[in-house]
């Protein structure tokens, strides 16, 4: 089941409920795609990554996009698309002080993003879900909608300033250049670890894809993130280990096999060791 | 009585005049009631657990800054600017969670606030 909400000014929202989609290459718009539930695989200019329940994917206008969906139990996903003026206007207002937007100048560099997964949660998640409630509820109030996008924009920034901009300031190179482009392929890394985090991964593979050698992959993860990417992808494992036992009636042995541990004895050593409780007390605390 | 119910004495230059703009303006419940024998009042009930009396005379305990709690913000602030309540501070982001203020007429200031946990559960 698909429906899509096209407003006035070219903003749009689609929201897919379904087990099977395959979406051919495309140029996308400006646009933010989420997952309530399940897995999309996509690709973005010949990039392949997953969007999970705690992540969302960034794209730019013009980027070349796919995606597929193939699940036994329904996928949830929701995307949010900005029309040029929008964002335009969006990008503008944040950029400029007040005296420079009142004698009515505009910049005309348009914005871009970096493409990548970034974590779903805090005032992003609150309003994205107020909009799916909204939307869910059949909302026609067009200036309604355009308030949680504009807040959904906003909300963006400041997980990007979050994620990219006070990371890079933790690495220690001297040339801004180079602190950027290091991050570039950091995030690359981080994307690949999320993407692939059940797999049989290894300090080769994601260097490979972030095209750094694995010592300075994994001395320039640590400066950014303070912690490497074995402890990064033990969380990510861990954290998708509790929302399987919170939303769906898999057995533990089977989360286990999910989400990529071998050996259920040490992903419940690890899980207690984490959150202080076990995995299976978990389930029951948020049956109850 | 519920123990989370929260209540709160305003004074207002007009009761007419409140009463107009907390009914059409804020689109919330009001009633006429007393605070005593002889002084008239409007009740308003924003939601099950908050009450505000308005009064023109002037009480001990009364406030000129009112909190009021709400679940999804935006939806608020986008129906109370279609009916021409003017904000005095956009929709802001605090610790607690997002937030906005307005004025009624006789100059007393509401806080709009949707609670948001930030933590992870």
């Amino acid at each position: 089941m698909k429906y899509v909400k096209e407003l006035s000014n070219k903003n749009k929202i689609v929201t897919e409920h379904t087990c099977e989609s395959v979406y051919e290459q495309q140029s996308s718009d400006y646009m933010i795609k989420f997952v309530f539930s399940g897995t999309e695989d996509c690709e973005i200019n010949n990039r392949k990554l997953s969007i999970y329940p705690d992540s969302f994917a960034v794209l730019n206008e013009g980027s070349s996009f796919s995606s597929r969906i193939d699940s036994i139990t329904p996928v949830d996903t929701f995307s949010v698309s900005f029309g040029k003026t929008f964002i335009n206007d969006f990008y503008n207002s944040i950029s400029n002080t007040s005296d420079f937007l009142l004698d009515g100048k505009q910049t005309n560099i348009e914005p871009v993003f970096l493409e990548s997964l970034y974590p779903f949660s805090g005032d992003m998640r609150y309003n994205i879900l107020h909009l799916k409630g909204q939307i869910d509820n059949g909302i026609n109030n067009e200036m309604l909608i355009n308030e949680y996008m504009y807040h959904c924009l906003l909300n963006y920034y400041k997980i990007y300033d979050k994620e990219v901009i006070q990371k890079m300031d933790r690495l220690s190179f001297i040339k801004t250049k180079t602190k950027e482009e290091v991050l570039k392929r950091l995030t690359l890394a981080k994307e690949y670890i999320s993407s692939n985090y059940n797999q049989n991964i290894t300090l080769e593979n994601i260097a490979d894809y972030a095209c750094l050698s694995v010592n300075h992959l994994l001395r320039t993860f640590k400066e950014a993130y303070e912690i490497s990417p074995y402890q990064f992808l033990m969380q990510l494992r861990l954290n998708r280990a509790k929302n399987l036992l919170q939303t769906t009636p898999y057995s533990l042995n089977e989360i286990v096999g999910l989400v990529g541990f071998e050996c259920p004895s040490s992903f419940i050593r690890l899980f207690k060791n984490t959150f202080n409780i076990t995995p299976l007390k978990y389930k029951k605390s948020r049956l109850n | 009585m519920n123990p989370s119910s929260k209540f709160f004495y305003v004074q207002v230059a007009q009761l007419k005049e409140a009463n107009d703009f907390f009914q059409n303006r804020l689109g919330m419940n009001t009633e006429p009631a007393f605070l005593s024998e002889k002084e008239k009042c409007i009740l308003v009930k924003p939601d099950d657990t908050t009450m505000i009396f308005l009064s023109e005379k002037k009480h001990e305990h009364q406030t000129r800054k009112v909190t009021l709690n709400t679940p999804d913000l935006l939806e608020d602030y986008c129906r109370l600017r279609a009916n021409g309540v003017t904000f005095t501070r956009m929709p802001i982001y605090l610790n607690e969670g997002l937030s906005a203020m307005f004025s009624d007429p006789s100059g007393n200031e509401y806080t709009i606030l949707e609670e948001r946990q930030y933590s992870e559960d």
